[in-house]
């Protein structure tokens, strides 16, 4: 097993510190991480962060590329939101044994900076909303399928008022999927993330075909059942994130 | 705690140049004619300025055929004023004409009613970042001794411990504290006269400002150098008290200078 600390160059002081502590008073050897170093990491190993939120995107997409085990992340930061609060310094190695204990549960969502990115991935940053976009796809591309199977219309009359809305409705859900996607990894949702990982591309293959074909595309029975899969698990996550906004501020609502 | 605004106006048809003069604020306008004097005049305003708190604002219109950029001011650092370059036409910040006239293009009046405001705007954002520089200088230094700390009892590991962290030490950490002192203005010269000192509201009571020290320092002889604290860390009944130092001057800090906000 082992641990890494992920800092910025900015922090390499405070991570020397860090590395020091861990090794004299705990005995654990923490290496530091940059961008330069490739990990083959074990599902055992701990990947201890300082929360900066400036170099906290490339990291966790770095830890979600890796397919590193989003359990064994531990968030350092200067409040009680994150796993160890460096500020309360005189309880530095009873934070450093109690956060080895917590294997799963971590609640992400009180660290800001994770949840406000969460939070965008949803309400979207001046677009449609994340269920309105998704919402689109079923419509469009669930009445495209059905209205070809039935045989009663032309593929004029299908493609322009359905088949194209639900490919730009599907190009943006997975774009913002992708850009989010880490964020929702580590917040407890890497099963999910992983499932709905594979559902789009179960559907992105399928449509792919549908986009070189000159006639209707009947979507396969694979397809229809990734799509609600991927619905119902957005579906899941936005109303969690709903119930976590509305305890932390009842106002926003 | 004074604010100098630099070109307030130009393009004015009658010479002028100072259009207001006060011990709060300095307005000065330009006229084409008088170039060379406008200029000495500004250098020597900002060279006589000693007022630690002072906030600058130049405007720095580029169709301005005279006008200033922070670099041209000749500022030493050691006056620590916070300089912001601006001016109107929204390519960089117009807060000071929102804040302190009607922003009318051609004839802007001056509101002294929103002088704090327009104050703690510019220099208030500098306070208010104090907090995290301020545990960036020293958070290293408090792990590292409430590592040692526990490690007492085991005298070599201890000894190897504390060297570790000595031949990590360097003369930066003194720095930036200086800097952060000197932009709280806690030196007992700057704190003497209360026109050069902070608005009341960031103010420190005597009393939590002599606990603001370092321990090794004194408030009649603050600073010291990166031997002094070799010395003292030598001395290990020091460790605890920089580590509650440390973190009574976070809270400190958070509850003036952040929370207020």
């Amino acid at each position: 097993m082992n641990y890494f600390l992920i800092t910025e160059d900015s922090s390499i002081t405070l991570a020397h510190s860090l590395a020091r502590y861990y090794w004299y008073t705990l005995g654990i050897e923490l290496c530091l991480w940059n961008d330069g170093m490739s990990i083959e990491s074990d599902k055992n190993d701990f990947f201890f962060i300082l929360n900066e939120p400036k170099g906290l995107e490339k990291y966790l997409s770095w830890i979600h590329k890796n397919d590193f085990n989003p359990n064994r992340i531990r968030f350092i930061g200067y409040d009680s939101n994150a796993d160890i609060n460096l500020l309360e310094v005189e309880k530095l190695k009873k934070q450093i044994e109690h956060c080895f204990a917590v294997t799963r549960g971590v609640d992400r969502l009180g660290i800001p900076f994770i949840f406000n990115r969460i939070k965008t991935f949803f309400n979207g940053h001046g677009e449609q909303s994340l269920l309105s976009c998704i919402s689109g796809v079923k419509y469009y591309l669930g009445n495209y399928s059905e209205m070809a199977d039935s045989g009663e219309y032309s593929p004029d009359e299908l493609n322009k008022p359905f088949f194209l809305p639900g490919m730009q409705c599907w190009d943006e859900f997975t774009l913002r999927f992708s850009k989010y996607a880490s964020f929702l990894y580590v917040s407890g949702w890497d099963k999910q993330v992983h499932e709905i990982e594979r559902s789009i591309n179960v559907v992105t293959m399928d449509l792919k075909k549908a986009e070189v074909s000159d006639c209707f595309h009947t979507f396969s029975s694979e397809t229809i059942q990734s799509l609600k899969e991927i619905i119902t698990s957005i579906e899941n996550m936005a109303s969690q994130i709903d119930r976590k906004q509305y305890e932390t501020n009842p106002a926003d609502r | 705690m004074k604010i100098i605004f630099i070109n307030w106006r130009w393009q004015i048809d009658q010479p002028q140049v100072s259009i207001k003069n006060s011990n709060k604020v300095i307005v000065s306008a330009y006229t084409r004619k008088q170039s060379d004097v406008y200029k000495n005049y500004i250098i020597s305003i900002l060279q006589n300025n000693r007022d630690a708190s002072s906030l600058v604002l130049v405007h720095a219109d580029a169709r301005n055929l005279y006008y200033f950029t922070e670099n041209d001011l000749r500022i030493t650092e050691s006056y620590n004023y916070k300089v912001v370059e601006f001016c109107n036409d929204g390519l960089r910040n117009i807060k000071a004409y929102e804040l302190f006239s009607q922003n009318h293009v051609y004839n802007p009046t001056i509101n002294l009613e929103n002088f704090v405001d327009v104050w703690d705007h510019f220099w208030g954002e500098d306070l208010r970042e104090l907090l995290g520089k301020f545990i960036i200088t020293f958070l290293p230094l408090a792990i590292d001794l409430q590592g040692l700390s526990k490690c007492l009892t085991e005298e070599t590991k201890a000894n190897k411990y504390l060297n570790e962290v000595i031949n990590d030490l360097t003369d930066n950490t003194i720095i930036e504290w200086n800097i952060i002192k000197k932009t709280l203005a806690l030196k007992q010269n700057l704190s003497d006269n209360p026109e050069e000192s902070l608005p009341e509201e960031y103010r420190f009571e005597e009393e939590e400002k002599t606990s603001m020290y370092f321990p090794l320092e004194s408030v009649k002889k603050p600073g010291f150098s990166i031997g002094d604290l070799y010395e003292y860390l030598k001395n290990k009944d020091n460790y605890e008290l920089i580590v509650t130092w440390f973190e009574k001057n976070v809270k400190k800090l958070n509850d003036k200078l952040v929370q207020k906000k």
